[in-house]
């Protein structure tokens, strides 16, 4: 408890910042919601001139952007884009950070075992990622409230809970990441880019019907805002999410049982 | 108390130790010594579990260590590494209670009395300490639950003249205490001031073993010589056969390492013209140089 506590105390400000960060894009975008609601019909003859595949492409395909739960659906690709990259550094830092920055020696001198540091640091980083879904949920709400007459409370939970399965898969795949990549500078151009590269594969996936099986590598389809309020959570993307969470965390904590702190 | 059996560890194909074995008894102050790269840090970060051997044994206290009874094992252990990071935020305080949490006994007093000795001012935050001030945290950390077994990794690098004759004194305490003391020194003088006991260390192997007065009283005498006005060093032919070695001669005076017996060398003495000789045990960084010279000719 002493290594779970000390981890709040020495990173609650970055998880305050990111929360900030997230919600305060919330706020700012659905400010804009009203503008868009008032155009109406103008809008839809507007986004009929673009392209089918540029609008799926930028996630504004078969939205009406009148309904504020399908116009925060479109937001809600960036901000799986943010947190999927929050999640993944993250993970890669939960425990590679002691190693990086050389606190090993100090940590593991004391009486503690490696399965103490581990469970600790992931215990500590997977609430980390509860409390920024949770605070997404309030914060949307929150907005949503304010800027229509809208209380979907049904629709919100189920985004909350896609985009917390959603950030454990980046944050585990961070965990595996951080441990065959100890420093952060060769870490970060490869987190981000299997953020980015699962992104671009979605959004091929849309496009492209001949591609439209990539949909199954890709998170960020089976976390598609407007899919989850229509249908929710698919069992397949259930399955996929929860498999890529418990193999990575339980393999990555096995090699952390066996690996030299260098 | 420390007990290590053909242990083995490499990185990939890069060698860290080979097939080494070295035993600390109880209450000693044991000495392990050897260049860069000889194996000295790799041996101490396996018997701290930090780096998991490839093959061999390590007890300490006449435990087998594995990462669940090392943990046990921890509150008797107090490590100082060679280089000391810590958390740059925190305040030198914050840290210590911090590191101190983790034992189940009061440290409060003995971190003061440590942190006034070395004169640390906990209030300072670590990220600001320069290298030697970091030592000291790093001293303190290691003492302050009083351990029964002190794991060094070259303590002294970044201290002071001062600061090292009072860690030096802390570590006679520490051993009247009855604190078992194993460290890595590249500091021969410090080696052999304090320890009862020197391990030598090269490319991964432990090639001498020995107390320290015993080490200095057997591989060798170094004996100078003064010839009188005029005379000539006649110098044995078989000389190599009998245990003379690294001839050096300046002007009238003549040194060399003997290793045989003391007939023979007051045989050699009583051939010369002498004006004046002695008959040295060498420093133990002459010993030390033995050994690496003998590697490097080869």
């Amino acid at each position: 408890m002493r290594l779970f506590k000390f981890e709040w105390r020495t990173q609650w400000k970055s998880l305050l910042i990111w929360n900030i960060s997230v919600v305060g894009f919330l706020a700012l975008a659905m400010s804009m919601f009203p503008s868009f609601a008032e155009m109406g019909a103008d809008l839809d003859v507007m986004m009929d001139g673009f392209p089918p595949e540029m609008r799926k492409a930028l996630g504004f395909y078969m939205i009406d952007f009148g309904d504020p739960i399908q116009y925060l659906s479109y937001m809600f690709q960036y901000v799986l884009v943010a947190l999927a990259a929050y999640a993944v550094l993250l993970g890669g830092s939960s425990v590679s950070k002691e190693e990086s920055e050389h606190t090993i020696d100090f940590l593991y001198g004391r009486p503690v075992t490696r399965l103490y540091i581990y469970s600790s640091k992931i215990a500590h980083s997977v609430i980390s990622v509860i409390i920024t879904s949770v605070a997404f949920f309030v914060g949307c709400l929150g907005v949503l409230m304010a800027v229509s007459e809208a209380s979907p409370v049904k629709e919100m939970i189920i985004l909350s809970v896609g985009l917390l399965l959603f950030m454990l898969f980046f944050f585990a795949v961070g965990v595996v990441l951080g441990h065959f990549v100890i420093k952060p500078a060769r870490r970060l151009p490869i987190g981000l880019g299997i953020v980015f590269v699962l992104f671009f594969t979605a959004i091929l996936s849309n496009i492209n019907d001949k591609m439209d099986a990539l949909k199954y590598i890709t998170p960020y389809r089976w976390f598609e805002a407007m899919h989850l309020v229509r249908n929710g959570i698919s069992g397949w993307a259930l399955i996929a999410t929860l498999a890529v969470i418990v193999i990575g965390l339980a393999g990555a904590g096995k090699l952390y049982l066996r690996k030299d702190f260098t | 108390m420390i007990e290590i059996n053909n242990l083995r560890k490499y990185y990939g194909k890069n060698r860290g130790v080979e097939d080494l074995s070295l035993s600390v008894t109880a209450g000693q102050i044991y000495g392990f010594v050897g260049p860069n790269g000889a194996g000295k840090s790799t041996t101490i970060r396996t018997i701290l579990g930090l780096l998991i051997p490839d093959s061999g044994s390590i007890k300490l206290f006449d435990t087998s260590v594995n990462d669940h009874n090392l943990a046990q094992l921890k509150p008797r252990i107090g490590y100082l590494p060679s280089e000391n990071y810590y958390y740059d935020r925190l305040t030198v305080g914050d840290l210590l209670n911090y590191g101190a949490s983790y034992y189940k006994k009061d440290c409060r007093k003995r971190m003061d009395n440590l942190c006034e000795l070395l004169s640390l001012d906990k209030k300072r935050v670590i990220e600001d300490l320069s290298f030697g001030n970091k030592k000291k945290v790093g001293i303190v950390q290691a003492l302050m639950h009083e351990p029964d077994l002190l794991i060094l990794d070259e303590p002294t690098v970044g201290l002071d003249p001062l600061m090292q004759n009072r860690f030096y004194d802390l570590l006679r305490e520490e051993k009247a205490r009855g604190c078992t003391i194993f460290f890595s020194s590249h500091i021969l003088s410090e080696v052999q001031r304090l320890c009862d006991r020197v391990g030598i260390i090269k490319e991964g192997r432990l090639i001498e073993e020995k107390d320290i007065r015993e080490l200095r009283a057997t591989t060798y005498k170094l004996v100078t010589m003064t010839l009188a006005e005029g005379a000539t060093f006649e110098k044995p032919e078989n000389g190599q056969a009998i245990g003379m070695a690294e001839f050096s001669q300046e002007d009238r005076r003549v040194r060399f390492h003997y290793h045989g017996t003391a007939d023979k060398l007051t045989e050699i003495l009583s051939k010369q013209a002498l004006l004046d000789f002695s008959v040295e045990e060498p420093e133990l960084e002459e010993i030390f140089m033995h050994y690496y010279g003998e590697g490097e000719s080869k």
